[in-house]
């Protein structure tokens, strides 16, 4: 076997092209899949971690305030374990020129949901002064012990910092539902003793934040809501708190990603495998022959040439799992900045071993099966097979004479080369439709993202500024900012939603008007008579149209059982939709939260309004939206890499091997008078059909690969559609097709060098 | 007509160098059969490799019909093989996913020939008219050989150059080829048959003598004996 393995090793090097690609594919599989193993789990672990020793509180329930009496009421629920009682305000400061919004709540018991300093330590539920969320400190210039003055009430309270905190139900904290990515700057939280809550902001423990430890989401919202009535908000779930879900989601999201990638490196690297093990025994039929006739049996053989695949598989596998490790962090540090997490560690779990002994096993087995080809010939047969180098045969094109006859030699040999070498004719076309489909991905995702922003913020919201109403603003207030501001009054409250609902979700009333312009999936607006939920929602409830579903809308002790008039269609954050009218004939009470208006400049007597709150421009959703695409545009872009990579590495290892097994083809053509130019173009053309087959083909296949990809990024917030520019299909075309030659451009060269001589010699 | 002078060749593989010809000089006349003969590793394939347009001469010239042949012009060299040469190689070298007929139309086709024309006329001359439509995987090697010859002539080359061209063959495959050869020359075309073979010398016109890489001579034939006339032993 010592001088088997010399051969192997410089049978390796001779054709490291052709094994180069295999090691990549293997390498790339690993690499992927541990390397985004270790960022998800390493977030799943700091997840999960933080969760378990802060005690995240399991639901959160809103509400307008609620008295001891109700709280005893709710502690006592068999399937509530602990309870929390929270005060929350919100109030606005003036840092830098600039209104910056700030929810203060109290500490609570400190059983629930624990915020934890920076340094560690617990805080301190007596204390004097506020505690504040890092990031906020942070980008306000703000640091342990200076003072802070907010506004609350018209009243300014003057604060000292005493620490910086992270509260475990904000790991994604976007502090306001108009906007989706985090805006550290303008909007932050803080803690401050009761005890300063009375004495400084003159309000009361109204409990209107409840943390619970509880065993039944769907049972306690229904009893609560008997305990509280109309005074009921929201319950939200660990589901349905963005500031908590999102970051769990995003594990998901990159997991999706790591197998989606993995799976379709780890095909390619068994084809790959496949053709290249094929090729080399071709050939090297005489050498098998040779050792054959030796004495070495068919399966000692097979067993050898199937080393190969370990060998090289197994360097591939290694190679990955050594560099993984970069890629994890690199992946990690793209998440910071969207995240408060209190450690950051990568972390892998056994899989990536499991992954990597499957590839290595796998590239072996595909090894062995391509060198089954000699089993059960003898030597003699092996010889005669190996002077021969491929039967020939006629293809069906040659049945149309009158074509095939206008076909100058050298083409129909190519043709006939081709057609008689169907594997690898097919891993031509899967390096392209793959390469295509990878490129296409890469650019829509990043599309289909961007199309969400601006289908949300321009078409289904065309309003400008969006003016937030306070909870007690009065009908005459409204009525005259409506007035101002030529606007159009909606409500959002939340609603729970029967069957099947999980958790409580924003419901807008619409007023006459059209700034909120959502659509059904057949294109119809939203009409009286019935609710309409967005597709997302339909989709996780298992609601259709003409169903009946139920509602229990916060701020009312009613339900109302309403049929569902359509789906929507929205790239919005997700939700439920009924017009004024419909509401109104449930009997229920239009009370507006927001106006919005086409008008960028808000009168000064609406900004100081009093029934005002904040006011929102459609531009800073539109920026803010936009940040968290960028946020994963690394990510986009190696897919795209990727993509570009793949399709180099697959159509260039096979241009190598067919020149390899070609070389004394094109010699002899040489020979014969052939210039080098009329040689390249004969793999031109060959590499211009096989590439516009693989467009053909890759197009569509490229769309549904998109449209399964971009699922992998919904969240129960926002859904999302596959959209690509013509641009970047045009883009993707023209990278996958210059890949695609660049390989003629290796041909050309290897012509170069081409010997004709030795190439010519006899079969060796 | 085809003329080599003062031709050397040296191979330099890293430290180790070769010098498998040294100024050797000689003419191929057409209508002649001229054989090039000596043992083994002597040199004679790099001569008809020169001869050929397929490799450069170290040092020395190559010239047709006292036109110099600039070996250093791939565009020339290309030119020269397509036009002056007909090829035939040990091992056949045939297209394997053409068949016998297009094997021989592709070169005559190269040459601007009316190429169909051509193309029946060699098989014939060679016998293989019956088996036009199989490829060569189909054939036995005498009969691949003689393809590679009709493909050769076919082009009407000025010089047919064969190395070892029945190396492969057994006697009686090998004396049809010879004859097939023999007959091949004319006013136009020069035979340059490449052998170890010292029973090959009684039918060519001129036979050349190479050893170790020299011209070790030249003898002229006045009658060269017809192939039956050899005993092949
Ligand atoms: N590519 C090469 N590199 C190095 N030496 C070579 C090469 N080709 C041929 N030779 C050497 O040149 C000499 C002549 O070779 P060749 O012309 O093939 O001999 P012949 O055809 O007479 O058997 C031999 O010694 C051979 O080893
Ligand atoms: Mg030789």
């Amino acid at each position: 076997m010592n001088f088997l393995f010399k051969k192997l090793i410089r049978t390796v090097f001779k054709n490291w092209t052709q094994f180069f690609s295999v090691f990549l594919m293997a390498f790339l599989s690993i690499l992927f899949y541990t390397g985004l193993e270790g960022t998800w789990n390493g977030m799943k672990q700091n997840i999960n971690q933080y969760s378990v020793q802060t005690q995240l509180a399991t639901a959160t329930l809103q509400s307008t305030g609620i008295s001891e009496n109700e709280l005893n009421q709710i502690r006592k629920l068999p399937d509530v374990s602990k309870v929390s009682a929270k005060t929350e305000i919100n109030t606005t400061t003036n840092l830098n020129g600039s209104k910056r919004y700030l929810t203060i709540d109290t500490p609570g018991t400190q059983q629930l949901s624990k915020t934890m300093q920076t340094n560690g330590h617990k805080i301190d539920v007596n204390h004097e002064g506020i505690y504040l969320n890092q990031k906020f400190a942070n980008k306000n210039g703000l640091k342990k012990g200076n003072n802070i003055t907010v506004k609350f009430n018209n009243q300014l309270v003057k604060l000292k910092i005493v620490g910086m905190v992270n509260s475990p139900d904000k790991m994604y904290y976007t502090g306001s539902n108009d906007f989706i990515s985090p805006q550290e700057q303008n909007y932050g939280y803080g803690f401050v003793s009761e005890k300063t809550l009375a004495d400084q902001f003159k309000v009361p423990m109204i409990n209107n934040m409840i943390d619970l430890k509880d065993s039944d989401n769907t049972k306690i919202e229904s009893q609560i809501r008997k305990i509280i009535g109309n005074k009921y908000i929201a319950l939200q779930t660990q589901k349905s708190n963005i500031g908590i879900s999102t970051a769990v989601d995003r594990v998901g999201q990159i997991r999706n990603l790591s197998i989606l990638f993995s799976i379709i490196f780890i095909l390619l690297a068994v084809l790959a495998m496949y053709t290249t093990i094929r090729k080399i025994i071709d050939q090297q039929q005489k050498d098998m022959a040779t050792l054959q006739s030796l004495g070495y049996s068919n399966t000692t053989l097979s067993l050898y040439y199937s080393m190969y695949g370990a060998i090289v598989g197994g360097i591939g596998a290694v190679a990955g799992l050594l560099v993984a490790p970069v890629l994890s962090n690199f992946v990690m540090e793209s998440q910071k900045p969207m995240f408060s997490l209190p450690s950051w560690q990568i972390s892998y779990t056994k899989v990536p071993l499991y992954v990597a002994f499957s590839v290595i096993l796998i590239c072996t087995i595909s090894a062995l099966f391509a060198a089954q080809v000699n089993q059960g010939l003898t030597p003699a047969q092996a010889f005669r097979k190996g002077s021969i180098a491929k039967i020939s045969k006629r293809v069906s094109l040659e049945r149309l004479p009158n074509l095939w006859n206008k076909i100058p030699f050298g083409n129909r040999w190519s043709i006939r080369d081709n057609l008689g070498n169907k594997i690898q004719m097919l891993m031509g076309l899967i390096g392209v439709v793959g390469g295509l489909a990878l490129v296409m991905t890469g650019f829509g995702t990043k599309n289909s993202m961007d199309n969400q922003v601006n289908q949300t913020y321009g078409h289904e919201y065309s309003y400008a500024k969006k003016i937030n109403l306070t909870h007690d603003a009065s009908q005459s207030e409204i009525n005259r900012i409506v007035k101002k501001t030529n606007g159009e009054k909606i409500e959002v409250v939340y609603t729970s939603l029967q069957p099947k609902g999980q958790f409580d979700r924003p419901l807008t009333i619409l007023d006459s008007g059209s700034k909120v312009n959502v659509k059904t999936t057949n294109n119809e607006k939203i009409k009286d008579g019935g609710v309409y939920l967005d597709e997302g929602i339909a989709k996780a409830t298992k609601v259709k149209k003409n169903s009946i579903v139920t509602l229990s809308p916060s701020l009312s002790d009613r339900k109302l059982n309403l049929k569902v008039k359509g789906i929507i269609k929205s790239n919005a954050p997700q939700g439920i939709y009924m017009t004024r009218q419909t509401w109104n004939n449930e009997g229920m009470k239009f009370t507006p939260t927001s106006v919005l208006t086409i008008h960028n400049k808000i009168d000064a007597s609406v900004k100081d309004n009093s029934a005002v709150n904040q006011i929102v421009s459609l531009k800073e959703q539109k920026n803010n939206a936009k940040a968290m695409v960028n946020n994963l545009s690394s990510i986009f872009l190696m897919v795209q890499v990727f993509g570009i990579l793949l399709t180099i590495v697959i159509l260039y290892n096979l241009g190598s091997l067919s020149f390899t097994e070609r070389s004394r083809s094109y010699a002899t053509l040489e020979i014969l008078g052939f210039s080098r130019n009329q040689i390249r173009n004969l793999t031109i053309i060959e590499n211009l059909t096989i590439t516009a087959i693989g467009w053909i083909v890759g197009i569509p296949f490229g769309y549904w690969f998109l449209s399964r990809y971009v699922t992998t990024f919904n969240t129960s917030q926002i859904i999302y559609y596959p959209f690509l520019t013509k641009a970047s299909l045009i883009l993707s075309s023209l990278i996958v097709i210059a890949a695609s030659l660049s390989t003629v451009v290796m041909i050309g060269s290897r012509l170069k060098k081409l010997d004709m001589i030795s190439s010519t010699k006899g079969i060796e | 007509m085809l003329s080599l002078k003062n031709v050397s060749k040296i191979y330099q593989n890293g430290s180790e160098v070769t010098h498998a010809l040294n100024d050797v000089s000689f003419d191929i006349e057409p209508n002649k059969v001229t054989v090039i003969l000596g043992p083994s590793g002597s040199g004679k394939s790099t001569t008809l490799n020169i001869l050929g347009g397929m490799d450069r001469p170290t040092s020395g010239t190559v010239s047709y019909n006292g036109n110099l042949i600039n070996t250093e012009s791939d565009g020339q060299l290309t030119n020269y093989r397509r036009d002056i040469v007909g090829f035939v190689f040990q091992f056949y070298n045939l297209i394997s996913n053409l068949t016998v007929s297009e094997n021989v139309a592709i070169s005559a086709q190269l040459k601007g020939n009316k190429y169909q024309k051509m193309t029946e006329k060699y098989l014939d001359k060679v016998g293989l008219s019956k088996r036009k439509n199989n490829f060569p995987d189909q054939l036995s090697g005498g009969e691949m050989q003689r393809v590679s010859i009709a493909r050769a002539l076919a082009k009407s080359p000025k010089v047919l150059l064969c190395d070892e061209p029945t190396g492969a063959l057994d006697t009686e495959t090998s004396q049809r080829v010879f004859k097939i050869l023999k007959s091949s020359k004319n006013q136009d075309t020069a035979v340059v048959i490449v052998t170890h073979n010292p029973l090959v010398a009684p039918i060519a016109d001129r036979v050349i003598h190479i050893k170790d890489g020299h011209l070790d001579k030249i003898i002229n034939n006045p009658s060269p004996l017809e192939v039956e006339e050899v005993d092949w032993g």
